[in-house]
């Protein structure tokens, strides 16, 4: 811009000092638009974690106690509290719709976690709530990751049990 | 707080892709434009659970609860056997002192330092008729029931309808005396009586 300008001048002076009274052309302009539509990233994070808490199993349970993360268990395991369902918030483009993939990041593969402690381990059903196949309203989706343990035993070993998963998202 | 941090650089990153495609239009005359975006985006979610040792209950050493041989007398009266020592006493009934009484023992096993509840889930108790002059038509003898903690002092208490939490000693393990009260009815019918309950626990 500031090239375009001192060449205005230059010439404003040169027609001066030619001594002939002319009229500066108008510098023409035109308004040009460059349009690109960028989509928003979909991004997603996790803000509560599957949380399974405290339980024990009773002693007669053969493979048929079962716990979920929304705080209920069947009549062969006491819930001590502490059960949480996974939360997640995904932000992108307004509308667009989305899926979901929630895969085990050790051998249950899709839907499914693998808890483990020492070698010992519990596998997990994962169910969302609202489908994996998702829109994004307004530009935001809140996920609701609920867990089922089942298949229990009295014999289950004792202690922490962790796990990890991912939770993929993408546009079509 | 951090999904908003990103939202908002997000916003600033588009801006600045806009700004940046209008200059490029205009100097390379609408020589067109594309930006790639991420199409997907991974997060890593975690899974954790605490698993509990079952908690048990079981008669240790083969005990039961024992009220012994009495006699009635003429006025309700009562057999008692402290659920602390297992010693036996009574009112308006004779003892006698050479018969073998004595209280429950019971084991609880679990989780080391949790808290539990100990319920009686039969009610009422009661001892009825098994042999002797009795069988055929006798009056049943109700039970109180009381609990003690020998191991970690402190009296017996009545097991009441109000469940008490306890608590497992450092290896999850802690021993219970059941004792009770029978209610004896005057000129209660002679012969050999029993019953049954049920003891449960659960953590609390």
């Amino acid at each position: 811009m500031k090239k375009l300008l001192l060449s205005t001048a230059a010439i404003a002076v040169m027609g001066l000092s030619a001594g002939v009274a002319y009229a500066v052309p108008t510098l023409n302009s035109v308004t040009a638009t460059a349009d690109a539509t960028v989509a928003a990233p979909v991004l997603i994070e996790q803000t509560v974690g599957l949380n399974f808490g405290t339980f024990a199993i009773y002693n007669d349970a053969v493979n048929n106690a079962s716990i979920t993360t929304d705080g209920s268990g069947d009549n062969k395991v006491q819930v001590l509290g502490g059960q949480l369902d996974a939360e997640f918030d995904v932000i992108g483009e307004g509308n667009a719709s989305y899926t979901l993939a929630l895969t085990d990041t050790g051998v249950a593969g899709s839907d499914k976690v693998t808890l483990t402690n020492a070698g010992n381990t519990m596998t997990a059903d994962l169910a969302t709530t609202g489908g994996l196949v998702r829109n994004l309203t307004a530009g935001a989706d809140s996920i609701t990751v609920v867990g089922t343990i089942s298949g229990l035993s009295g014999g289950q070993a004792s202690g922490l049990y962790q796990g990890t998963y991912t939770a993929t998202v993408t546009y079509p | 707080m951090h999904m908003h941090s990103k939202n908002v650089e997000t916003k600033l990153f588009r801006r600045g892709l806009s700004l940046v495609g209008v200059a490029l239009g205009v100097l390379c005359l609408l020589s067109g434009y594309a930006q790639a975006v991420p199409a997907s985006n991974t997060a890593t979610a975690t899974a954790s659970a605490i698993v509990f040792q079952p908690i048990t209950v079981a008669v240790a050493d083969s005990t039961t609860l024992n009220f012994g041989k009495f006699a009635p007398t003429g006025v309700a009266g009562t057999v008692s056997i402290d659920a602390m020592n297992g010693s036996r006493s009574s009112s308006n009934v004779f003892l006698f002192t050479g018969s073998p009484s004595g209280r429950l023992k019971l084991q609880v096993v679990g989780e080391p330092d949790e808290g539990f509840v100990l319920s009686i889930t039969t009610s009422p108790v009661t001892l009825t008729c098994d042999s002797g002059p009795c069988t055929g038509g006798s009056t049943p003898m109700p039970v109180t029931l009381f609990k003690a903690f020998p191991g970690t002092g402190g009296g017996s208490s009545p097991i009441g309808d109000i469940p008490t939490t306890h608590t497992l000693d450092g290896f999850g393990v802690l021993g219970v005396g059941l004792g009770g009260t029978l209610n004896v009815a005057a000129d209660q019918t002679p012969g050999t009586y029993s019953g049954t309950f049920n003891v449960s626990v659960a953590y609390q």
